[in-house]
């Protein structure tokens, strides 16, 4: 075995004295401008050996005889040079667009892209870097065919919707698995608040390489029971082997509201509601307004819903360091980033640090950490639903003022609360520890076998705390104070063997196996209290009185997993892949505590083929299809068991058993997915795309069963139900031009439809919201009354009957579908032009055919029906017979049209001017007479413009506010829009 | 290369090995702010935490911590009070114009089931129990408890118990199994017969007499069951049982009147307090959507103001009686029904004030009622002093002028005055019945049968949606 073993260290180490090694040098340049190419990576084949460019494209390497280099690099298609007897050479790399030979990140591994099988949207750290947002799911919107982002709030590290292909669950989460590094990481919010935090803005994107989307079953099924969502896999950058490259960047910029919306001035207020008090018999309109408190007679004309937002400011600070030898490698990195909001009160800062680092401890056996430290801190606003929540602010009366005149201080008189009160007398934050951390040992005993164990934990550390003093709407008379700790420890380990041969030149074979283990345990504890000495207190310490709110809760999880994958592929022309995975989790029912997943697919590389071989306009055509059931375990911790939870009697404590009964065969909802999908590329590449059909079916959905109150029960959770998604992505890219001046062009189209395939009974989310879940309709959709517009002759508002007439009776009106929240496709359209140092992106993002319900209308826009301040449309109402008009006739208190009902559905479509950049990379000579290896200035604009027919604040839109579940789609309520932000930035290498 | 290849093969697999050994216990994660069923109740402690649960479960707003006492005031209770609160499902209650979706029928059905299955458990557990007199004395609280929730729905969701057709109206459904698993709680168990109902109540009083020590704290007693064991004969019209139980009650259990009536609502557990729920002011039945200060009080901003004391009531008492009113606000009243100062509602309106802390203690059963049990029994036996006796024991303790002659209207007014807002207006017309009589807003006089199905609540429309074993009361 000794001996053995070192034969084979022999076989591989360049170093070892046994080979005769030579030394080589050379210069990478672009095929098209002649330019060395800096940061190439330049391996031996089959080694670790390697080393990259310097800024002018030169490497040097020692190598064994008869070596193979490997030269790649991002966007450009990788070359293998056979070394032979030349020690120079001189290589001209030919820009690649559809990244064929890229290496993509799948599960567990990694795969050449023309070899993958599977459906994988890959992103670079180009798209990422330097964008003003505080989460990087933010700024790849638009660039990720059959994954649609959607940022539902503009509030600043707002939880984001995330749907890869579609919904695949009603009531267990939709969101995809997010690994980082290979490990698992907590990505459900930990807040307490109605409206979730994100907890993936504590990743610095500036830190990322690169984010594989798995999208098919052939790539997510190695992911078993947690893949049905998607699974996205982002991997943080490393040092490589040569100079060691100092990285500087800063921007700063402003930002304001992408869309705001118009209420009436105090004229226009003044005219509509004298003339609802008069229509419903005040003699004396000014009456009306006086019950309640509203001064007619008031010189005050204020912007209340100005008010709420401000023009914002951002700015980061960004280093890192990188670089190595042929031993160790490192990536270190800090930033800085300081977001004000654009809505009052909301402030986000995040400061990081990240040390990547991996060691050969010999030529075959590494060691690795990837070690990280955030710190963030998030002046929240108030939910949504909260008269705190400074959107709401629209709602005041333009006639009364912002500030009392005798005082001088904030007006409390008015018709709701006032919450400017909030800035000046509490804090609502959320301050954030968070670590990702991995370290890895991997093995190489033989040529092809690589063993590798990693061990990664997240860290968890939320810190909230609330504090409204005295005299603020919730500090009521003597202030209130709540603090929430919330520790959510994640560890996980993966073990894997991976095999990779080829043999006779023919048969390459890449296989996996693999055993994991994931623990995850969230402990909360948390303080309220009420009754503070005055607003100088602030803690719980100094509160008279603690409530209800102070407890401590413990909940956990954990799977193990076993794990298999094969890939073969015969001349690189045909190809097969199969993964299985066996899960268990503490989440399954004791009679169903172990599930089974798996997928295979097949590809063809039709232009490998002799009659395509030599084919002057198609250079590439793959045909690929997968089929495969992969699972989703979202389904909480401990609802498969019967249980027992304490209940207070005075001042002891008793127990009961709660009101679902168990269901030990409660399990996983399960998605069998198949895709068809063929990759294409033509004239050298230039023009490249990849189309993608694909079914997903999922069963056993988890559904809540009504039981006879008499056997003391409510419910039962169980796997019954199906839904299915079906649809097709399209991405296309051409390089227009490729001489001195570049010009790309991209886009991407993805088209999806839901529908509840098997449902027991409508699921009906009530409340002001038209969501229902529904067999036969997509979820989510909307479902109420139709509002049939106004009655000409008397201005009443008039519904639809069941006979398709009209009626002014609601109680008579049919319930029918008012709308579909989901949208007919979405995609982006992209393109770059470069030429010299100026670089110019711009980004596109379109959702069409969606709709969104404005649940705050019936506050809103309902003709003067209380006195609540209107939006300006409202001024078009009905005031005498033959008026053709959609808004009724203004009656104070009448509820004339104030019934939950399609009257404030509208169509959410919009296009989106996401990014726009335009950079000068100041030229190498001349930045080296300033000490620097490149610099590169930017201006960039962030949500430029945008194109919608909505009309509220901004079409992405979907308020967490009544309860966030996945059937609540496209409903907007005085939720704030996003932002529109212009930075100026600089980024120098030293 | 082959060996190295398999050995390295077999040392993963001995890893993966070794490391499952170590994993397979952690799937196995037990909840922490919960227990499992199966381990819930397996020993005497855990069975005394049950029965602690059972009490708790009783202080629900859909039971005693509100519903079970405002209910019966609000369906009947015309002319008496007025429902002036926000809430439609109490509103439609007192108009009689609700339906089987009222979400309070629902609401108070559940959780009387709730607490019958758990009086089950706790049965069902005693096995764990070694020590017998705690054994007899839960098995004693389980069935208070479960013959207790059984007698509320019955009065509520079925006809008045009536000899002659008892045995044929149809009551509610009787569970008497301990379910723990799902295909014991997805039975559809059919209504029992009024009769059956009032028999199992009767044969789990009986036998939680027999069960119970004679004082049990703030719990229930032996007395507390033989107290609502007058109740339940009392309903029945079983007049003599009725007042032979609360004879005993009187005579032994060592309670006596306090000496105002105010006092047994502003102190907790008074020496007249046979059965009382407890509360603070962090665990109650709530502040804002439920509990009964909450919908009684209106006291600065203390309570909504949703029942409204009116003329019907205030005009049973005279001048002298503690338990009228001397039109002044709660801060400067001496008597029990006052003049609500909230901002909420407009001024001069009258109040209970029976019902004026939220963290307050909610007596259920008190000496004062089998006073005036006693007295009934007595009257149809023809003991028309040794009643007089009883109902003036009563009213001189409030300060209202002794009787002299007595009918039985004068037992019912005398009912009516002292338990005013305490949940018996309902229960007491459908005993008795005389007919509700009241005055409509235009003047009209409105009467209602005594045996109107509008008195009686609606099976929930979601349970005959689930359990079609069930059939619908008359008039829904």
């Amino acid at each position: 075995m000794k001996h053995k073993f070192l034969l084979s260290l022999a076989l591989a180490a360049p170093v070892t004295v046994v080979a005769q090694t030579r030394s080589v040098s050379g210069r990478v340049t672009a095929v098209a401008d002649g330019t060395g190419l800096p940061g190439v990576t330049v391996l031996e084949r089959g080694t670790n050996n390697g080393a990259s460019t310097d800024a002018d494209g030169n490497f040097r390497l020692t190598v064994q005889p008869g070596a193979t280099l490997v030269i790649s690099s991002i966007g450009f298609a990788t070359q293998q040079v056979v070394v032979g007897e030349q020690t120079t050479l001189a290589i001209k790399l030919q820009s690649d667009q559809t990244l064929l030979n890229e290496t993509v990140i799948v599960g567990y591994g990694s795969q050449s892209k023309a070899d993958l099988t599977g459906s994988v949207t890959q992103i670079s750290t180009k798209e990422v870097e330097n964008v003003p947002v505080q989460s990087f799911e933010q700024a790849i919107q638009g660039r990720t065919p059959g994954v649609n982002i959607s940022q539902t709030s503009g509030k600043l590290g707002a939880g984001l919707q995330i749907r890869v292909r579609g919904s695949s669950s009603v009531t267990a989460s939709n969101q995809p698995l997010y690994v980082i590094d290979g490990i698992p990481v907590t990505s459900q919010d930990a807040s307490s608040d109605t409206e979730p935090l994100n907890p993936l803005a504590d990743l610095n994107p500036n830190d990322i390489e690169s984010i594989s989307i798995l999208k098919d079953a052939s790539a997510s099924a190695i992911y078993g029971s947690r893949a049905s969502n998607g699974v996205i896999l982002v991997t943080t950058k490393k040092g490589r082997q040569g100079l060691t490259k100092v990285n500087v960047g800063y921007y700063v910029g402003t930002s304001t509201a992408t869309k705001t919306r118009k209420f009436l001035n105090a004229a226009q207020y003044k005219e509509l509601f004298a003339e609802a008090a008069t229509n419903v018999g005040y003699t004396n309109p000014a009456d009306a307004f006086e019950e309640n408190g509203i001064d007619y007679n008031s010189t005050s004309d204020t912007d209340w819903a100005g008010a709420a937002l401000r023009r914002g400011h951002v700015a980061q600070y960004d280093f890192n360091v990188s670089g190595g030898d042929a031993k160790t490698r490192f990536y270190l990195s800090a930033n800085y980033n300081d977001q004000k909001g654009i809505i009052i009160g909301n402030r986000y800062r995040r400061g990081s640090a990240r040390l990547n680092l991996d060691h050969s401890i010999r030529d075959n056996f590494k060691v690795g950490l990837n070690f990280s430290l955030t710190r963030s801190v998030n002046d929240r606003v108030s939910e949504d639903n909260a008269f705190s929540n400074p959107v709401q602010l629209n709602a005041l009366p333009p006639l009364q003022p912002k500030y009392d005149p005798t005082t001088g201080l904030l007006n409390q008189a008015t018709l709701y609360y006032n919450n400017l009160l909030d800035q000046e007398n509490g804090r609502n934050r959320a301050g954030n520890y968070r670590s990702f951390s991995t370290a890895f040992l991997s093995y190489e005993p033989v040529k092809g076998l690589t063993l590798r164990t990693e061990a990664g934990a997240d860290f968890l550390n939320l810190n909230e705390d609330l504090y409204r003093a005295a005299g603020t709407q919730d500090g009521g008379n003597t202030g209130y104070g709540y603090s929430n700790q919330v520790q959510v420890v994640n560890y996980t380990t993966n073990n894997t063997a991976t095999y990779n041969r080829t043999l006779a030149d023919d048969h390459t074979v890449d296989a996996l196996l693999g055993f994991s283990f994931q623990r995850s345990a969230t402990q909360q504890t948390s303080a309220e209290g009420r009754g503070f000495p005055n607003p100088e207190f602030t803690k719980i310490s100094s509160a008279a009185v603690k409530t209800a709110g102070s407890g401590s809760l413990l909940s956990e999880f954990s799977f193990i997993s076993f794990f298999g994958r094969l890939n073969y592929a015969y001349r690189n022309k045909y190809l097969v892949s199969g993964s299985v995975r066996r899960d268990g989790s503490s989440r399954f029912g004791s009679a169903n505590r172990y599930g089974t997943f798996g997928a295979g697919s097949l590809g063809w590389v039709v232009s490998e083929e002799g009659f395509l071989q030599d084919n002057k306009v198609l250079n590439f055509l793959k045909l690929r299809a997968s089929y495969g059931v992969t699972g989703n375990a979202e389904i909480g911790n401990y609802s498969s068991r019967s249980l027992y939870s304490a209940i207070f009697y005075a001042d002891q404590a008793g127990v009961t058993p709660t009101t679902s009964i168990g269901n030990p065969s409660l399990t996983w909802e399960s998605t069998a997915q198949t895709d068809l999908g063929v990759e294409f590329g033509f004239l050298n590449n230039r023009i490249n795309g990849e189309v993608d059909v694909y079914q997903k079916n999922t069963s056993d959905l988890l559904l809540n069963r009504q039981l006879p109150y008499t056997g003391g029960y409510s419910v039962v959770t169980e796997n019954v139900g199906k839904l299915r998604n079906r649809g097709l992505e399209i991405a296309l890219n051409g390089l227009v031009v490729d001489k001195a001046v570049k010009w790309n062009v991209g886009g991407n189209i993805s088209f999806n439809r839901n529908e509840i395939t098997d449902l027991v009974e409508p699921i009906i989310a009530g409340g002001n919201t038209l969501a229902q879940v529904r067999e036969g309709e997509p979820i989510g959709v909307f479902w109420g009354r139709k509002y049939a517009g106004v009655d000409a002759a008397n201005g009443d508002a008039l519904y639809y009957t069941a006979d398709g007439g009209t009626t002014n009776n609601p109680a008579q009106a049919v319930q029918q579908k008012v709308g579909n929240p989901n949208p007919q496709y979405t995609g982006g359209l992209n393109t770059t032009v470069s030429w010299k140092g100026l670089d110019f992106s711009a980004l596109g993002q379109f959702v069409y055919g969606n709709d969104i319900y404005n649940t705050a209308g019936v506050y809103q826009a309902v003709n003067g029906d209380y006195f609540d301040n209107q939006t300006v449309d409202q001024l078009k109402r009905w005031q005498k017979p033959g008026d053709i008009t959609s808004v009724p006739q203004a009656r104070l208190y009448e509820g004339n049209g104030t019934q939950v009902s399609s009257r404030w559905v509208t169509g959410g479509s919009f296009f989106r001017g996401k990014n726009f950049t335009l950079g000068y990379t100041v030229p190498a000579e001349l930045s080296k007479k300033g000490y620097l290896q490149s610099a590169r200035i930017y201006v960039s604009a962030q949500n430029l413009f945008t194109i919608t027919n909505y009309d509220g604040y901004d079409p992405e839109v979907n308020t967490a506010t009544f309860g966030g579940a996945n059937y609540v789609l496209g409903h907007d309520f005085y939720t704030p829009p996003l932002s529109k932000t212009f930075i100026i930035g600089v980024n120098l290498g030293l | 290369m082959k060996t190295i290849f398999s050995r390295s093969a077999a040392l993963l697999t001995l890893g993966l090995t070794l490391g499952l050994g170590a994993c397979k216990d952690q799937l196995d994660l037990q909840p922490r702010q919960s227990v499992d069923a199966t381990t819930a109740l397996n020993n005497a402690d855990k069975v005394g935490s049950a029965v602690v649960g059972l009490y708790a479960k009783l202080d629900d707003p859909a039971l005693y911590g509100t519903q079970l006492l405002v209910i019966p005031e609000i369906l009947g209770g015309n002319g008496m009070v007025t429902w002036q609160g926000s809430f439609t499902t109490y509103r439609d209650l007192q108009n009689r114009t609700t339906n089987s979706l009222n979400g309070l029928a629902e609401s108070t059905w559940r959780l009387a089931y709730q607490a019958i299955n758990q009086a089950n458990l706790v049965i069902d557990a005693l096995g764990v129990v070694s020590d017998a007199d705690l054994k007899a004395q839960y098995e004693g609280e389980a069935r208070f408890v479960r013959a207790d929730m059984h007698f509320e729905l019955v009065r509520l969701y079925a006809p008045q118990y009536d000899a002659a057709t008892a045995a044929t109206d149809l009551g509610v459904p009787i569970s008497l199994t301990a379910n723990k698993a799902l295909e014991q709680a997805d039975t559809d168990v059919p209504r029992a017969t009024v009769a059956q109902v009032y028999a199992q109540v009767i044969t789990d009083l009986q036998a939680a007499i027999r069960l119970l020590p004679e004082d049990n704290g703030t719990r229930a007693s032996k007395y507390t069951a033989e107290a609502l064991l007058a109740r339940v004969y009392l309903q029945q019209r079983n007049y003599a049982a009725a007042a032979t139980q609360a004879a005993d009650v009187i005579d032994n259990s060592g309670k006596a009147l306090s000496p105002t009536l105010a006092a047994v609502f502003r102190n907790r557990n008074s020496p007249e307090s046979l059965f009382e729920i407890q509360q603070n002011d962090q665990n109650n039945a709530g502040t804002a959507n439920n509990g009964l200060a909450t919908f009684y009080a209106n006291i600065g901003q203390l309570g909504r103001g949703d029942v409204r004391i009116v003329g019907g009531l205030v005009n049973l008492y005279e001048d002298s009686d503690a338990r009228g009113t001397d039109s002044l606000t709660y801060g400067l009243t001496r008597k029990l029904i006052y003049v609500g100062d909230g901002p909420s509602r407009p001024d001069n309106q009258l109040r209970s004030g029976k019902w004026t802390a939220y963290g307050q203690n909610i007596p259920v059963i008190r000496l004062a009622e089998m006073y005036l049990i006693r007295a009934e029994g007595r009257f149809v036996a023809g003991d028309v002093a040794g009643a007089l006796d009883d109902v003036n024991t009563v009213r001189q303790r409030s300060g209202a002028s002794e009787l002299t002659t007595l009918t039985r209207q004068d037992i019912f007014d005398e009912r009516q005055r002292e338990f005013a807002a305490e949940g018996f207006r309902l229960h007491d017309i459908k005993r008795s019945g005389n007919p509700l009589v009241y005055a409509a807003t235009d003047g009209s006089t409105v009467t209602v049968p005594s045996n109107s199905p509008r008195l009686v609540l609606p099976i929930p429309q979601r349970e005959l949606n689930v359990n079609t074993a069930l059939r619908q009361n008359a008039s829904y």
